[in-house]
């Protein structure tokens, strides 16, 4: 089953084309890397499945409603790039403010809080107010909103920003955890060895447009750098794209 | 609205409560209001000692400016911060929609400005109580009442201003416009009628869209200790509240809903 | 001791420093600061506006005295109140204050007057204007006044306009009715207008109400005399200049009846005759000048 429908997707800020007829589909339970460049257009087709905006051309569906009504997000759960949360809030009154948002009650909110508080491993700091966290551990907070409401999709944009390495490994445990119960995970990232290590398949998006997906098995050859070096090719930074593309025998 | 709405909108408004709080603002108010107060109380002029109305006056001033501080402050912040820090975000990729989350922000700042104004005026009615014997009189609880629809009208005014200028544009402007409207509101007519024609069309203008504050304004009746107003008139005062917020508030969700993140 | 702590040493230091430098300078540099002497810190931050916000210090007063409402159209000032409810309005072998019969003819004025007529107290039309109505009825200006015991409460802005401008005489005049008729303290009164007197050497109103407190409430003719005749001696003085006012008139008027009053207590019927005379020349009509004219006919032994 599609999770994620993408047919045609254009917009447009002004002049500049963010998104140049995209058309991508999300399976559901399959990890998918969405990769880009600064500008690639990859938070504006977040943005998008999020029902932040419309498109101005073509058409995307979540679940196979439209991401713009409020109840066809119940499923969706978002982590943004590297949000300043609430600074006057803790994590506990954090999640009970987006456990409210998703209509939870407050037993609910209360049990799964703590379950995550403690799965992100955040439980030394939960008393602590968000003003006096740091970089990793607002990430940490924000995975944990993200899953609160146990959502069926799962967007992370950029979630490997500002980890240590330690924090990575956990995140990586966590979203594979989710996929091995079901979940659905997109995820736009700079980071490609995380997509190389975790992603069913990845997207690549070049000034709007999709120049290439595959699955990352496609690519496994004598696997050192080889989604690095497509990537590359892809971006125009390498002379002899083609021919890698033919020697991976990859499609785009 | 349903429960699930209904918890929404005590979700978001809990979040301007606890700022609120955590912030400290109402501690400094408080302290800034006792320096200012206490050596007043003290004070015998001419040696002869009995004068309290003067005390009473300074004291619902300071309470109407700082309410007027604390209800600015807080719905000018509501929206700019969550731009700036991303928070709108992950606000709203949640099942809420627009108007529940304007709705939930405006119910949070009008709570949180209500309830330090309950402090406030329990401390005033305590000062009151002590110097002269009266406690919690009628002419009080209205002008409480009449308070908290001048926090109705100014929250909605902040809170729509916070979803198009800046907060310091948007503090400045509506401080000056309520400011202006309660101590000159009503001469507004004699001012235009002495300007040239386009002059005087826009001071009528204000005059008749502009918010009428002056309505909510109670303290020369408590400090000079007249009777109550009839409650028919309260009424009528606080439905003009409500509806000034209301329009307000239809502009908000019209420019918030044309906002691009 | 470590840097932090040395550094905030250091910086209290210099404050200490800098206070007590401050301090000395006018000392040691008498007379060669380029202030001017006699200047304050208000002089120096309101400048010429002092005596303005002064007289809205007392205008402030003044609202007090109705109740918390402005721009009434009322003739009765917190001094002619004063006057007509004290007790003491009748001087000494039952002769009224010079003047102030028609402050006792016209009533009582105790409980205000029950007119609840919003657009005749505004001035202003409240038809046809929806936000008008609305104001007329959350702001309704009944008129009234303050009562006796409670005009304690218009005296804090006295002191203040007082503290703000010297010049202000209004504030002196109103503080020391206030004091002494209304709250019953003469002395304070007369400690206020020394003072505003000081400030004021040449405005006739100060010495003459202090002339009346000492002959009314303080019974003390023997002080009362110099200052009714100070203020008389202002008075002509300030007649004969160019700016003469209706007020500078009737202090003249009023003290002139004062010394002829205390003249006719010692016998001295050509000083009565002689006020009585410059009263007819000034205001023939006048009501003081009916009442000098009638201390000549009481008692008179014929010449």
């Amino acid at each position: 089953m599609d999770v994620v429908k993408l047919d045609g997707v254009t917009k447009a800020f002004g002049s500049v084309h963010a998104v140049d007829g995209l058309t991508l589909t999300i399976r559901q339970g399959e990890i998918l890397g969405f990769l880009g460049t600064n500008g690639a257009g990859k938070t504006t087709t977040i943005k998008m499945l999020l029902g932040f905006f419309r498109p101005d051309a073509g058409s995307l569906s979540v679940f196979g409603a439209d991401p713009c009504e409020p109840d066809a997000r119940r499923k969706i759960g978002y982590m943004p790039e590297m949000a300043y949360y609430y600074p006057y809030l803790n994590v506990r009154e954090l999640l009970s403010l987006y456990g409210g948002l998703c209509g939870m009650e407050k037993s609910e909110i209360r049990t799964r809080s703590e379950a995550l508080i403690a799965r992100v491993g955040l439980e030394d700091a939960g008393a602590r107010l968000l003003k006096h966290y740091s970089k990793g551990m607002l990430q940490r907070a924000g995975i944990a909103q993200a899953l609160l409401h146990d959502p069926d999709l799962l967007i992370l944009d950029e979630p490997f920003t500002g980890l240590d390495p330690l924090a990575r490994i956990q995140l990586r445990d966590l979203i594979l955890e989710m996929k091995s119960r079901g979940k659905t995970i997109f995820f736009s990232s700079h980071e490609l060895s995380e997509a190389e290590l975790i992603c069913d398949r990845v997207a690549i998006l070049k000034q709007g447009s999709l120049v290439w997906s595959g699955t990352v098995g496609d690519v496994a050859g004598d696997g050192e750098r080889n989604l690095e070096r497509i990537f590359l090719k892809m971006l125009g930074h390498a002379s002899d794209a083609p021919a890698v593309a033919a020697e991976s025998g990859v499609r785009s | 609205m349903n429960i699930v709405g209904y918890r929404q909108v005590r979700a978001l408004a809990g979040l301007s409560v606890l700022e609120l709080y955590r912030r400290k603002d109402l501690i400094v108010v408080f302290l800034l209001c006792a320096i200012i107060l206490l050596p007043l109380m003290l004070f015998s002029p001419f040696g002869v000692s009995g004068a309290s109305r003067y005390v009473d006056e300074l004291a619902l001033l300071l309470v109407w400016v700082f309410s007027l501080v604390i209800g600015l402050g807080v719905s000018a912040r509501l929206f700019p911060p969550e731009f700036e820090n991303r928070t709108i975000y992950p606000m709203l990729s949640k099942p809420v929609g627009r108007g529940t989350l304007l709705a939930g922000k405006y119910m949070g700042a009008l709570a949180a400005s209500v309830s330090a104004l309950v402090v406030f005026y329990l401390a005033y009615a305590l000062l009151i109580g002590m110097r002269q014997g009266v406690w919690f009189p009628g002419i009080l609880l209205q002008a409480f009442v009449l308070h908290v629809g001048f926090l109705v009208v100014v929250t909605a005014l902040g809170l729509a201003g916070s979803l198009v200028m800046t907060p310091s544009a948007n503090l400045t402007l509506c401080a000056l416009t309520l400011l202006g409207m309660l101590f000159y509101g009503q001469r507004l007519p004699e001012l235009a009628a002495s300007q040239q024609p386009f002059g005087r069309c826009m001071l009528l203008a204000l005059y008749a869209v502009g918010p009428h504050v002056e309505f909510f304004d109670l303290r020369q009746r408590v400090v000079h200790e007249w009777p109550a107003i009839g409650w028919d008139v309260c009424l009528a005062v606080m439905v003009y509240a409500v509806g000034y917020a209301a329009v307000c508030l239809m502009l908000a969700a019209l420019a918030f809903r044309k906002k691009k993140f | 001791m470590n840097k932090q702590r040395l550094q905030t040493c250091w910086s209290l230091f210099g404050v200490v420093l800098v206070a007590a430098w401050g301090q000395l300078l006018p000392v040691r540099f008498n007379g060669r600061m380029p202030q001017a002497s006699g200047g304050d810190v208000l002089a120096l931050v309101l400048g010429e506006a002092r005596l303005e916000i002064s007289r809205s210090l007392t205008e402030k007063a003044d609202e007090y005295f109705h109740g918390g409402v402005r721009d009434l159209h009322c003739d009765e000032g917190i001094v002619s109140h004063a006057h007509a409810v004290s007790s003491k309005g009748l001087g000494t072998n039952g002769v009224a204050r010079a003047g102030m019969g028609h402050a006792d003819r016209d009533g009582d004025h105790d409980e205000g007057h029950d007119d609840h007529d919003a657009e005749h107290a505004s001035g202003v039309s409240a038809r046809g204007d929806l936000w008008r109505w609305i104001d007329s009825r959350v702001h309704e200006q009944t008129h009234r006044h303050l009562k006796s015991d409670q005009m304690i409460e218009v005296l804090p802005w006295f002191w203040a306009a007082s503290r703000v401008s010297g010049k202000n005489t209004e504030a002196y005049e109103s503080g020391a009715y206030v004091l002494a008729y209304a709250l019953d303290k003469p002395e304070e009164g007369v400690k206020l207008l020394e003072e505003g007197v000081r400030n004021n050497p040449a405005a006739p109103s100060l010495d003459f109400m202090m002339g009346e407190i000492l002959l009314h409430l303080e019974h003390d003719s023997a002080r009362a005399e110099p200052w009714f005749t100070s203020a008389h001696a202002k008075a002509r003085a300030a007649l004969q200049g160019a700016k003469r006012t209706d007020e500078q008139k009737m202090v003249c008027l009023r003290s002139a009846f004062y010394l002829g009053y205390l003249a006719k207590q010692r016998g001295d019927w050509a000083r009565v005759r002689a006020f009585a005379d410059e009263a007819e020349s000034l205001a023939p009509e006048n009501v003081v000048t009916h009442d000098l004219r009638s201390l000549l006919k009481a008692d008179q032994p014929k010449p």
